[in-house]
C-alpha cells in the first residue's frame, strides 16, 4: 500500500524544515519555498502562508533574523538568516523528532512484533 | 501590476502599518518570482498567476496578527460614525412636544395672572399640557439614537413614557390641590400616592432590568476606565446596581409609609422605615458576601 503524507504532521515541523534550509545559507521566501518543493518532488505542497507564519514565529523567537537584500533589478527580496539560537533550536528539534519517532514506531508497530 | 493589485486587495480592510507594508512587499516579490518561474516552465501568464496565487494559501491570519491592534481601532471608529441624523418624524415630534410644553407654561401664566393669582387654577390649566409633553419627550428621548447610545426598544420606551406621564399627572393634580383653599394634606397625599408610587416603581423596575445601549466604542472606553481604576472601584457596575436596589427600596418604603399614614395613623406607618433599614442592611450584606466570593474565585 502506498503511503500518503500527513499534512498535519508535516505542518508541525515547518519551523524545523525552515531552520534546516537556512543552516547552509541565507535565503529569501521563494527560495525556501522552492527548495521544499524540490526536496519533496512536488509530492507535498506546503502553502506559502504556512511558511510566512513560520518566519514570523521564528523571528519572534529570535531563531532567525530578516533583512532586505540589495538587488538592483526586479525589486528587493527579504532574506532570512539563522541565528545561534536557531541552530540550537534546530538541533533540539531534530533530537526531539528522533526520540518521538522511536517511541512512535514502538507504539504503532507493536502488533507486528 | 496584477500581483501588486491582488495583494493590495487581499489586505484591503487592514490598516496600514510598517510591518504590514513590509509583509506585502515580501509577498509581492515572492509571487513575482514564482510567476516568472512558472512562465519559464511554459505556462501562460494568466495560468501562472492563478497557480502562484493558489499556492499562497490563507494569508489573512498573519495579517490579522500584524495589524490586530490597528484594526481594533478602526472597528471602534467605524461605530463612532458622525452624529446620527434625526429623522423628520422625530424632529417634528420634539418640536411639537416642546411647543406644547411652552404653550402650557404661557397658558398657565396667563391664567395665573388673570385669575387673581390663583395657583390652583394655574396649575390645573398647566396639567393638560405638561402630561402629554413630558411623556412625549421621554419617549422621544429614549428612542433617539445618539453618538453614545443606541435607541431603546419602542415598547419599553412607551412604558417609561406612560409612567412619566402618570407621575407628572399625580404631581400636578396634587400640587394644584395643595393650593386649593381648605385643602387637606391627607387628601393631597391621597391623590399623589396612587399615581406617583406605581409610576416610580415601574420606572425603578425598568431601570433595574435595563440593558446596556452603549455603542461599542463607549464600551471599550468603559473597559479601559475599569482597567485603569480597577484598584479603586472593584466593580463599578456592582456599585451602580447596589445604588439602584436601595433607591428602589427607599422609594417603596416612603410610598408604603405615606399610604399607611393616610389610611390609618402615622404611628403605624413609622415601623416601615425599620423594615427599610433592615432591607438596606441585607442588600449591603449580600453585596459584601458576593464581593468576597468573587475575589475568592479570582
Amino acid at each position: 500500500m502506498e503511503g500518503r503524507i500527513s499534512a498535519d504532521l508535516l505542518r508541525g515541523h515547518t519551523d524545523t524544515i525552515v531552520l534546516g534550509i537556512l543552516l547552509k545559507n541565507d535565503a529569501y521566501g521563494y527560495q525556501i519555498y522552492k527548495s521544499i518543493m524540490d526536496r519533496t518532488d512536488g509530492l507535498y505542497q506546503l502553502k506559502e502562508a504556512t511558511l510566512y507564519s513560520s518566519y514570523k514565529r521564528l523571528e519572534k523567537e529570535a531563531c532567525i533574523v530578516a533583512y532586505w537584500g540589495d538587488e538592483s533589478q526586479g525589486g528587493r527580496r527579504k532574506y532570512y538568516r539563522i541565528t545561534d539560537k536557531g541552530r540550537v533550536q534546530y538541533k533540539q528539534n531534530i533530537a526531539d523528532w528522533e526520540f518521538t519517532q522511536r517511541i512512535l514506531n514502538r507504539l504503532l508497530k507493536e502488533e507486528d512484533d | 501590476m496584477m500581483i501588486k493589485k491582488y495583494v493590495d486587495d487581499l489586505f484591503h480592510g487592514y490598516e496600514s502599518t510598517a510591518e504590514l507594508e513590509d509583509f506585502k512587499e515580501e509577498i509581492i516579490i515572492n509571487l513575482k518570482d514564482r510567476v516568472q518561474d512558472l512562465e519559464k516552465a511554459g505556462k501562460s501568464s494568466d495560468k501562472a498567476f492563478a497557480e502562484a496565487v493558489s499556492e499562497l494559501g490563507d494569508i489573512t491570519a498573519i495579517a490579522d496578527d500584524l495589524s490586530r491592534e490597528k484594526r481594533k481601532e478602526i472597528i471602534g471608529k467605524m461605530y463612532v460614525d458622525p452624529k446620527p441624523k434625526l429623522s423628520a418624524g422625530y424632529a417634528i415630534g420634539y418640536t411639537l412636544a416642546a411647543g406644547i410644553l411652552l404653550f402650557g407654561i404661557i397658558t398657565s401664566l396667563i391664567t395665573y395672572f388673570s385669575a387673581e393669582n390663583n395657583l390652583f387654577i394655574a396649575i390645573s390649566s398647566f396639567l393638560p399640557f405638561v402630561v402629554p409633553a413630558g411623556a412625549a419627550l421621554t419617549y422621544l428621548g429614549l428612542t433617539t439614537e445618539t453618538t453614545a447610545k443606541y435607541p431603546m426598544n419602542w415598547k419599553r420606551a412607551l412604558i417609561y413614557a406612560l409612567a412619566v406621564g402618570v407621575i407628572l399627572f399625580g404631581i400636578s393634580i396634587s400640587s394644584s390641590h395643595y393650593f386649593m383653599e381648605n385643602s387637606d394634606p391627607a387628601a393631597i397625599l391621597g391623590v399623589l400616592v396612587p399615581f406617583v408610587l406605581p409610576g416610580v416603581l415601574v420606572i425603578a423596575f425598568l431601570m433595574l432590568t435595563e440593558k446596556k445601549r452603549f455603542k461599542p466604542w463607549l464600551m471599550q472606553e468603559h473597559e479601559r476606565y475599569h482597567e485603569a481604576y480597577a484598584g479603586y472601584y472593584k466593580d463599578t457596575e456592582e456599585v451602580t446596581k447596589r445604588g439602584m436596589l436601595s433607591g428602589a427600596l427607599w422609594i417603596g418604603a416612603i410610598g408604603v409609609f405615606l399610604l399607611i399614614w393616610i389610611l390609618t395613623n402615622i404611628l403605624y406607618a413609622l415601623p416601615v422605615f425599620l423594615f427599610a433599614i433592615v432591607g438596606e442592611l441585607l442588600i449591603e450584606y449580600r453585596m459584601i458576601s458576593k464581593h468576597k466570593r468573587n475575589s475568592a474565585t479570582k
